[in-house]
């Protein structure tokens, strides 16, 4: 049987983090871990060895820009795709894809975010 | 004693009095010219500090509306989760558990439609300013709308003109006004109805400067031109009483949940960031919004 992608959710807010878990199980039969506290995000990543990081901009610890940052100067660390989601910023204004942060092009989407629509970016950064 | 116009001491008494009157006529005239100066460079200054307030409102509609929409979205996000997950995995069996599921994803949807209208009205002066094709842009418009139009059984009749000048502008807000006006003609036409949109290009006395630093380009080297687009429908028209409010934020004359009243002030004030103008009126056949690129002076 083929390993499940793993996905590590980081977001200050339990219930998105919680929601989002149910779903990314369920439905993108994925392996999901979930952390809220933004500065624990770069070692719970090297722990958890993810192939994808769904990431909030805007925590009250520490912001995603300069996690981004930080895994883009691990070299073990630096190829994680990394989706932001974030409350600040319309979709029409990113189109989906930003800027490079920390060495990587990522993926940018406004909040509230419909679930397919997240899956669906998961599904064409990890390419299946 | 009798009057004589003949006396010589009357007719010296009579023409001073005429030089005195044609002396007053004269300051008169004088004083009427400086009360029109004193009003323009009154009705300048209403406006300027109109503007600065304007400005100062939006400031803080801006920060506002960033602080909102970050403590607003995300308890969407975990709403419009939790009800996709419940729609999809625990869907109620009884008919009236669906429908208020259904009811609960559309007054999320309703609710960042919200969020999204404040940030684009607090960030309209942002423009990332590119030449574009005014008919290309126009018929990409179009296309947004065509589902709508073929369901409301709603012809669409492109009245373009020809070499056009481009026309420097952001080319994203610029599609967001014409989004605005093309659902407005297509809400008011829900029985079907015709959509015309006009382009067209004239010339001009070049003005001082324009705001935002958008132009139109010049079809002739004597000459600027201002660029219209002319949006009109077949509906039944608005309401005298709200015409005068149509631009004002959250004004709606929409049935509740169908519009944010918005969008025709973030409208306006795309179109004046750019240096144009955005009007509305009601005619024979229905409503006409009217959009115009004004020029910029040569070697401005």
């Amino acid at each position: 049987m083929e390993d499940k992608k793993k996905i590590l959710l980081v977001d200050d807010e339990e219930s998105i983090t919680r929601t989002l878990k149910l779903f990314l199980d369920r439905r993108g039969g994925f392996e999901v871990r979930t952390e809220n506290r933004g500065s624990q995000a770069v070692r719970v990543a090297r722990d958890f060895r993810p192939d994808l990081i769904v990431l909030d901009v805007v925590m009250p610890d520490s912001d995603g820009g300069a996690i981004a940052q930080d895994l883009g100067e691990d070299p073990e660390l630096q190829s994680i795709p990394i989706i932001f989601l974030t409350a600040i910023i319309k979709e029409q204004e990113i189109g989906g894809h930003g800027k490079a942060i920390g060495g990587g092009v990522h993926t940018y989407l406004a909040k509230p975010v419909e679930p397919d629509v997240l899956i669906s970016h998961i599904q064409e950064r990890l390419g299946v | 004693m009798g009057w004589s116009a003949s006396d010589p001491i009357r007719r010296g008494w009579i023409s001073e009095v005429q030089a005195n009157v044609d002396e007053l006529k004269g300051k008169e005239r004088e004083l009427q010219e400086a009360y029109v100066v004193l009003q323009a460079s009154h009705e300048a200054h209403k406006s300027a500090q109109l503007q600065l307030i304007h400005v100062e409102k939006l400031e803080s509609v801006g920060l506002l509306a960033a602080g909102v929409a970050h403590e607003v979205k995300n308890p969407l996000t975990t709403l419009l989760t939790g009800v996709q997950y419940l729609r999809e995995f625990a869907p109620p069996e009884d008919d009236e558990g669906k429908q208020l599921l259904e009811d609960m994803w559309l007054a999320v949807k309703r609710a960042d439609s919200v969020i999204k209208g404040l940030l684009d009205y607090s960030r309209a002066r942002e423009l990332f300013l590119k030449e574009e094709n005014v008919n290309e842009l126009v018929e990409r418009t179009l296309q947004f709308v065509k589902h709508e139009c073929d369901k409301r059984r709603i012809k669409v009749t492109r009245d373009f003109g020809q070499e056009l000048p481009r026309v420097t502008m952001d080319g994203y807000k610029v599609q967001q006004v014409l989004v605005n006006l093309f659902t407005n003609a297509t809400h008011a036409m829900s029985e079907g109805g015709s959509l015309t949109v006009r382009t067209t290009c004239r010339s001009v006395q070049p003005q001082a400067e324009s705001p935002a630093g958008a132009h139109v380009g010049r079809d002739t080297d004597e000459m600027p031109s201002e660029v219209v687009v002319e949006v009109q429908d077949t509906g039944p028209g608005i309401p005298e009483e709200s015409l005068t409010k149509i631009f004002d934020p959250f004004f709606t004359t929409k049935p509740t949940g169908q519009g944010t009243g918005l969008g025709l002030a973030v409208s306006r004030q795309i179109m004046e960031m750019h240096g144009g103008t955005l009007d509305i009126q009601n005619n024979e056949s229905g409503v006409r919004a009217r959009l115009v690129f004004r020029p910029v002076a040569r070697g401005g």
